[in-house]
């Protein structure tokens, strides 16, 4: 198989782990581009997604950096739950603008792997920095 | 008379993103207050069919911004970090307890645990917040450093 091949099938891989989680019809996010041990992903803010200061919630970057993380476990196989994550807030992001996230794998153990993600705006700015470990649960390959 | 619970309730409700996913202020004491959300059926849920870790951090964040206001401080989060212990169940009941652990002038940091239903200890959190000025009267917006 050549690597265009499996960066395709790299590709939707990724878009069906998208797809077959729940919590994501709550939080819409899109491929972007699927890499060698990366993956990036894009998410646009919505209003519901602030907090009472009109900026976005924390937790709503968090949960967009544990999803790029996590999909970005799949391109080494693995099935993962995080274990522990660390997030460093840069700049403010307001609703309407269009989060870049992209997530690399800094470290793939036998049990625990260690991924980090730089989310930025359309401009190039980064406005988050998050970091995690996942516990690997199996791999993708045995489930299906 | 509103109480102390109805208050922190009320500044939570001006948040759209809280409002929307639908977390309540339980009990409110001086530099605490614990959260509560129930999770129905698999709504919240990752791959694994447990509870996406994003709803639990969120939780932790609005729990302790809430708990420095109850200090009179409004707060951006420049940091926080979740450690997660035991698997969150679909269609179960998070309980988030923040306390603050310091009150700086320009720094707060604060703690937050979490449990179901049935006493599960399921994670813990720590963050960092920036002192933006009093509390805000609602509309007010935050400022941060641009650096």
């Amino acid at each position: 198989m050549d690597d265009g091949a499996s960066t395709k099938q790299m590709y939707q891989h990724i878009q069906d782990g998208l797809k077959m989680t729940p919590f994501l019809s709550k939080f819409p996010c899109d491929v972007e581009n699927v890499g060698h041990q990366t993956v990036s992903l894009r998410f646009f803010v919505e209003g519901r997604y602030c907090n009472a200061q009109g900026i976005a919630h924390g937790g709503v970057l968090a949960a967009f950096c544990d999803t790029v993380m996590g999909v970005s476990t799949r391109t080494v196989g693995c099935r993962v739950t995080t274990i522990e994550i660390n997030m460093n807030y840069i700049r403010p992001v307001t609703a309407g603008q269009v989060i870049h996230g992209v997530g690399r794998i800094v470290h793939q153990g036998k049990r625990t792997i260690i991924v980090e993600c730089e989310c930025s705006d359309d401009e190039g700015s980064v406005v988050a920095k998050a970091r995690s470990s996942f516990f690997i649960l199996g791999t993708w390959e045995k489930q299906s | 008379m509103m109480t102390d619970v109805e208050k922190v309730e009320e500044s939570l409700r001006q948040s759209p993103f809280d409002t929307w996913i639908g977390f309540h202020v339980i009990e409110v004491h001086s530099g605490s207050v614990v959260l509560e959300f129930h999770n129905e059926g698999e709504t919240w849920c990752n791959p694994n069919h447990t509870v996406h870790g994003g709803v639990l951090y969120s939780m932790a964040d609005s729990a302790m911004g809430a708990a420095c206001s109850v200090l009179g401080k409004s707060t951006l989060t420049l940091e926080l970090s979740m450690n997660y212990y035991l698997p969150t169940l679909p269609d179960s009941t998070i309980r988030a307890v923040a306390k603050v652990t310091h009150n700086g002038k320009s720094m707060m940091s604060g703690i937050c645990d979490f449990y179901d239903e049935q006493k599960r200890y399921l994670a813990h959190g720590t963050g960092a917040y920036f002192v933006t000025g009093a509390v805000a009267a609602s509309g007010e917006k935050g400022c941060v450093d641009h650096g």
